[in-house]
């Protein structure tokens, strides 16, 4: 028996590494890997795009979204931020209301990992609401989806959805690699929406402050004067000025205590 | 009166509704029931769970003043009863999705009229509801005050025990897990005739200017949500 067992896992393994080195072959390293790069590279979002597209044609899905969920009408709806969409699909989806239809939405509120339609549907009872959907899908000779649901750190959940006419192979590898493009697309999207004013990143590029600046906005926090703090720091109260007028700007915020309070939110200073 | 979801991903809208929820918690926590361990020279009241991880349902009325606010953190993040007070806990804290925890609830002010707090106090439930259904909670955990319990009840819920009352100092708490249940949220409706929707949450994005210009638009009378939903999409298109 335990030598059995240990043969099984053995197998198993072999079995695994030998996935591994195809899914580097064939998907990851010849389809993936580039984007990777280039979405971490690029200065725009048409290029991101423009690669984006021709590598999922690969795969036979036709056109891609990014969306936020954002909470209207007491259930989740997605407000579409970029992508290549199918217009016709879109005004039909907009105009028919499909979104407060669309339990993916919800599915994604919960799970971490991609819904591929075909998988939804074989795995679970379809709401009358979400034949809808596939109906309508269907009209519009849409045969396949993808739906990756990315959940930042801020609260904020993000997803990737891509479309197929043609239908996707329901191969794991495949779902792997559209796992791993739809990632690098979100990450690029934020990297390259993240320059105008008041745009603060979820989940990375919090602000930066320098130890005095911290030091002296823990002292506002006390309730310190700027001549008291440029006491027990042992600096110039125009000094003093400075930091905190330094450490407002770099949080992005009007007021002192606002300050304080953005500060707190990242971390930056103790409570 | 609205309940606005605040997330890090929109909290650049709201910086000064947001001081003015530390201030409005400062005046019920400090002031009025005594909590001394949150006293602070520059009265915000701000813990080490105000972080990132942090989402508050505000309420703002009409003119913009800020009428109250709850904090919610899931519990697969750090939070008060996994990571500050266990001991209140009978057992493991529980954790897992669909279960979030329910922090500095703040209903009002008593020196606002009583038909007001009222209405603070039911919109704001009602709004935790409605946040349930956007984030598929199914219980809320969290610990409660001895006194403060007959309210919840009051309000609707069941309140499950998951430790014995315990003293803090300034009175007795205890910790609980609430399931949520659609129909006492339609009660809470009935009572105060509010069916339309009461929560709102800006994508990220949107300016603080735009926002009010969202907000504005949600208050017309005929279609208000068709429109709204318009505008919303008009700016959400155009920011990016």
């Amino acid at each position: 028996m335990a030598k059995g067992r240990h043969q099984d896992g053995e197998m198993e393994q072999r079995r695994r590494q030998a996935s591994a080195v195809m899914l580097g072959n064939n998907l990851v390293a010849d389809v993936v890997f580039p984007f990777a790069d280039l979405a971490q590279s690029a200065d725009s979002i048409e290029a991101v795009e423009d690669d984006l597209i021709a590598r999922l044609n690969r795969f036979n899905v036709d056109n891609f979204i990014l969306c936020q969920a954002v909470d209207r009408n007491r259930k989740p709806t997605a407000a579409i931020m970029c992508g290549r969409s199918l217009p016709e699909w879109r005004s039909h989806y907009i105009e028919s209301r499909l979104g407060e239809k669309d339990d993916l939405l919800q599915a994604g509120l919960r799970s971490r990992e991609p819904i591929t339609w075909n998988g939804f549907q074989t795995t679970r009872d379809v709401s009358p609401g979400m034949k809808d959907v596939f109906d309508a899908a269907t009209d519009h000779s849409l045969k396949d989806g993808f739906y990756l649901p990315i959940h930042q750190t801020d609260g904020s959940i993000f997803a990737v959805a891509m479309l197929s006419h043609g239908g996707i192979d329901r191969d794991g590898r495949v779902n792997a690699a559209l796992h791993m493009l739809g990632i690098y697309y979100s990450l690029a999207v934020q990297r390259l929406t993240s320059s105008g004013p008041n745009f603060m990143l979820p989940g990375e590029r919090r602000p930066q402050l320098t130890r005095r600046q911290s030091e002296c906005l823990q002292w506002v926090r006390a309730g310190k004067t700027d001549w008291e703090i440029s006491q027990i720091l042992g600096i110039s109260e125009h000094t003093v000025i400075e930091h905190l007028e330094e450490a407002r700007k770099r949080l992005n915020v009007r007021t002192r205590t606002q300050a304080v309070i953005n500060a707190i939110h990242f971390g930056l200073i103790q409570v | 009166m609205r309940v606005h979801i605040v997330t890090t991903a929109n909290r650049h809208q709201y910086l000064d509704e947001i001081e003015a929820m530390h201030r409005l918690r400062y005046r019920l926590f400090v002031d009025l029931m005594g909590w001394k361990a949150l006293e602070s020279a520059d009265r915000l009241d701000i813990d080490e769970f105000d972080n990132a991880n942090a989402t508050y349902l505000i309420l703002i009325d009409d003119e913009g003043v800020v009428r109250g606010s709850a904090r919610f953190t899931p519990t697969w993040r750090p939070n008060m009863l996994k990571n500050l007070f266990p001991e209140y806990v009978d057992g493991e804290p529980p954790v897992g999705p669909g279960i979030w925890e329910w922090t500095r609830h703040c209903p009002g002010d008593p020196q606002w009229s009583k038909e007001l707090n009222v209405q603070i106090r039911t919109i704001l439930h009602i709004a935790v509801h409605e946040f349930a259904a956007s984030r598929l909670i199914e219980k809320y955990t969290g610990i409660v005050d001895t006194r403060i319990v007959s309210r919840m009840v009051d309000l609707g819920w069941r309140v499950d025990p998951i430790g014995l009352p315990t003293n803090y100092g300034e009175g007795t708490a205890f910790a609980f897990m609430a399931p949520v249940s659609a129909a006492n949220a339609e009660q809470l409706r009935k009572r105060i005739g509010r069916m339309d929707t009461i929560l709102v949450e800006m994508p990220r994005g949107l300016t603080a200017e735009s926002r009010k210009t969202v907000e504005l638009a949600m208050k017309m009378p005929n279609h208000s949500l068709e429109r709204a939903e318009k505008a919303l999409r008009q700016v959400a298109d155009s920011d990016i």
